[in-house]
């Protein structure tokens, strides 16, 4: 679909229009016929050529069409990394159609949501394309394709050989796919190889003024009943303790940081039961729609250049917050906290334009937005007070404490409503220095509990913190494990848990126990390792062709010993199936 | 130090006494009693093979390594901490000593960390070398058989090169005796 108009541009004067659209990739990559699935050997497509491959010939065709009309070429795909990509296939698509079009004329503007001033202001200052970030793209695309295809194929052969998938289905292989299933698997023997332990602990109890207050013991649990028993003789020596000291702390309960892509697939899993994938998805309906900004972003703060006060005025229209949001607006509004994570993209998520949420048809995109909405107005809130009282107890040698906790200010916890924090039972009114009666001293034991199976949540923030993946594909690597049939997701009680199928399981098992050379493909290490090398790409401190080489060296070698232990990989899944 | 090379230790009481003269240990192990053991062997396979640890857990704890250092453990509940964690910031040790004639005996830290188990820089969990010799001094309590070790109650003279034999067979391989050591309690628990 092509929209003709005109627009004065103020570096080009009045210009002819036409503006079209993509939808993701235009182009792709692939090997010629004689590498193709049976013709070679996968260790081959390490080294094939490669052949670049339209996706979407239409797409394709109209952009070239379009461009030989052209004097300029102007990019308006998503301002990270892969869009910049995205920007150069579009490029290449239009030179086909107009050789005169020269890469460094490309306009290229810079815009994180669609809201009307934004998009003009965006419009009027175009940069150039980064093509360092290009390389990068391209280099990832390279690296994960013939390290995944060259895999998938050997995986896929062995294992329908030795019967342990069909002769239709594939076991595939991606650089993400197998470290997070590496997560998954990890948890799971951890859950299944559990041994409780015994440990010992000291608990007291005082009353004073008839009011009673339970301590905890410092030192928390020891793992030895003998010292345990030695230090609970010595403080049986005495009938009473002292306070020692009697803390009255004002204590402030942080408002959240700005929204990241990954907190709210963290955020909307725990608290809506939302798939990573359905929520960003509802995000991005609500981008394209112009009510939030850009939803895929890594930065927890805002700019400078902010309109804070604009975009709270939108929402006191609003029939839940509306009241609280222009609160704000008149008695003034706090500056959002700044983390320390910046893409230099995109700021953090927060509501552009408002909508009235009864208006939205899906339930997703009505739970993303209210979310993004509270989350914003806490942002701008004043942090929670309260006063905390801590009592700390010498009764012989050991020390214990006791704490309560009134909430004085709630701020912004009257509108982020995702969170709890409440004033908790009262100590009696202790004096520093007061020696009280010990009404009830224990020696006690427990057991450690056993670790939890993976929840969503959790497996998205162990990919974010070990670079597994970017926010904006985190989602696609879980639902394609899944969908390959390597996890399942379970309920127990009203948790969805994430266990590993037995193919799963046994892919794991077999790849860890082939004896790499200081390497592993189950493990994140390599993945976060091309991350950081691709990072060196984009500040130009290495080249594709550098990164390249080295990261196909280590899976070249991969391949190699994956290859001659086929048959003991096929052991460990026959087996792990056998057992079940 | 000379008095205390001689002193030996063979206490089989259960009451409560001073040491009545200063004795010379060498430090033939030291066990965390504050971490369980399974949360003991994760950090020692670490240490044998980053490759080969589980993965599954985000952790806040300082890095040990930070080349191929993988996030395990992540805080999902921003609550306050459980009543029976561990507010002091640092864990306890257990020692296991043995004098001049060969009597063994345990040793345990009390009223606050001792700074000679912290050196932290042997690349490994353990805080000190295997085999470094201590004195503990006159006056130190002894209850239910075993030693009380403060920082004042004892002075640790590190390795000696009298004893380098002791010390390769207790240092040598010494990540790879914990984790069998770490197994074998747990199994047997």
């Amino acid at each position: 679909m092509n929209y003709d108009f005109s627009y004065r541009f103020p570096i080009h004067g009045a210009c002819e229009v036409t503006m079209t659209s993509v939808l993701g990739h235009l182009t792709g990559i692939d090997f010629p016929p004689p590498f193709q699935w049976g013709k070679c050997v996968p260790g081959r497509l390490f080294d094939a050529d490669i052949v670049e491959k339209v996706l979407k010939q239409d797409v394709y065709d109209n952009i070239a069409n379009e461009a030989a009309k052209a004097q300029l070429l102007m990019i308006w795909t998503d301002c990270d990394r892969e869009g910049e990509y995205i920007g150069y296939e579009i490029y290449t698509a239009a030179r086909k159609g107009n050789h005169s079009l020269e890469i460094a004329a490309i306009w290229r503007s810079k815009f994180s949501h669609l809201e009307r001033n934004h998009v003009i202001a965006a419009a009027n200052n175009p940069i150039g394309l980064d093509m360092k970030s290009v390389e990068a793209v391209a280099c990832r695309q390279e690296v994960d394709f013939r390290v995944g295809t060259s895999f998938t194929r050997l995986l896929t052969d062995g294992l329908r050989q030795h019967k342990i998938i069909e002769q239709k289905e594939v076991a595939s292989y991606g650089t993400c796919q197998f470290p997070t299933l590496g997560f998954i698997v990890d948890r799971y023997r951890r859950v299944k190889s559990f041994i409780p332990e015994q440990f010992w602990y000291l608990a007291v109890e005082v009353k004073h003024e008839g009011v009673a207050a339970s301590f905890s013991w410092v030192t928390g649990h020891l793992f030895d009943r003998l010292y345990v028993l030695i230090l609970y003789q010595q403080c049986l020596e005495h009938d009473q303790g002292t306070i020692t000291k009697l803390d009255l702390k004002r204590t402030t309960n942080w408002r959240p940081l700005p929204l990241t892509t990954v907190e709210l697939q963290k955020d909307c899993s725990r608290l809506f039961k939302m798939s990573a994938k359905n929520s960003l998805a509802a995000a991005e309906k609500l981008y394209n729609k112009g009510f939030l900004s850009y939803p895929r972003t890594e930065t927890d703060s805002f700019p400078a250049s902010m309109d804070f006060s604009g975009t709270l005025q939108k929402q006191a229209q609003d029939s839940r917050w509306g009241l609280y949001a222009s609160g704000l607006v008149q008695n003034g509004f706090q500056t959002p906290r700044n983390g320390k994570y910046d893409d230099k993209a995109h700021p953090a998520i927060h509501p552009v334009n408002y909508v009235d949420i009864s208006s939205l048809s899906s339930p997703d995109e009505r739970k993303v937005y209210e979310y993004v909405v509270r989350r914003f107005l806490a942002c701008c809130s004043k942090d929670a007070v309260g006063q905390q009282t801590t009592a700390t107890l010498k009764w012989g040698d050991q020390f214990f404490t006791a704490s309560g906790l009134v909430v004085l200010e709630k701020n912004y916890l009257d509108i982020y409503t995702y969170k709890k924090w409440e004033t908790t039972k009262q100590l009696p009114n202790l004096t520093e220095g007061q020696t009280i009666s010990i009404s009830s001293g224990r020696m006690k034991d427990g057991k450690t509990s056993p670790p939890k199976h993976m929840t969503e949540p959790e497996l998205i923030a162990l990919m974010d913190a070990n670079g597994i993946g970017t926010d904006a594909t985190i989602a696609d690597h879980i639902e394609k494990v899944l969908s390959r049939g390597y996890i399942m997701k379970q309920k127990q009680a009203s948790v969805e848990y994430i266990i590993p199928s037995d193919l799963g399981m046994g892919l794991i098992e077999g790849l860890d126990a082939m004896g790499f050379d200081n390497i592993s493909l189950s493990k994140p290490f390599m993945r976060k390792q091309l991350e950081e090398l691709l990072q060196e790409i984009v500040v130009g401190t290495k080249t594709k062709p550098e990164v390249l080489g080295d990261i196909k060296h280590i899976y070249r070698q991969a391949y190699a010993v994956t290859s001659r232990n086929m048959a003991a990989l096929a052991r460990s899944c026959t087996d792990i199936m056998a057992r079940t | 130090m000379a008095e205390a090379s001689r002193n030996t230790f063979n206490c089989k009481d259960v009451g409560k006494k001073a040491l009545e003269k200063p004795v010379l240990f060498h430090i033939i192990h030291v066990s965390n009693i504050s971490k369980s053991r399974l949360n003991q062997l994760d950090e020692w396979k670490e240490f044998d093979n980053p490759n080969n640890v589980a993965v599954d857990r985000l952790t806040k704890s300082r890095k040990i390594r930070t080349d191929n250092y993988i996030i395990r453990e992540v805080n999902m509940e921003e609550d306050a901490p459980s009543a029976t964690s561990n507010q002091t910031g640092f864990d306890t040790y257990k020692l296991l000593l043995r004098d001049s004639a060969n009597n063994y005996c345990y040793g345990y830290e009390f009223k606050g960390p001792l700074p000679f188990l912290r050196t932290g820089s042997l690349g490994t969990p353990l805080g000190v070398p295997l085999g470094g010799r201590l004195v503990v001094k006159k006056g130190t309590l002894v209850q239910n058989g075993v030693l009380l070790l403060t920082r004042q109650g004892c002075d640790y003279l590190g390795v000696d090169s009298n004893d380098t034999e002791l010390i390769n067979q207790l240092n040598d391989g010494v990540v790879q005796k914990y984790i069998a050591m770490l197994e074998a309690e747990l199994k047997a628990s």
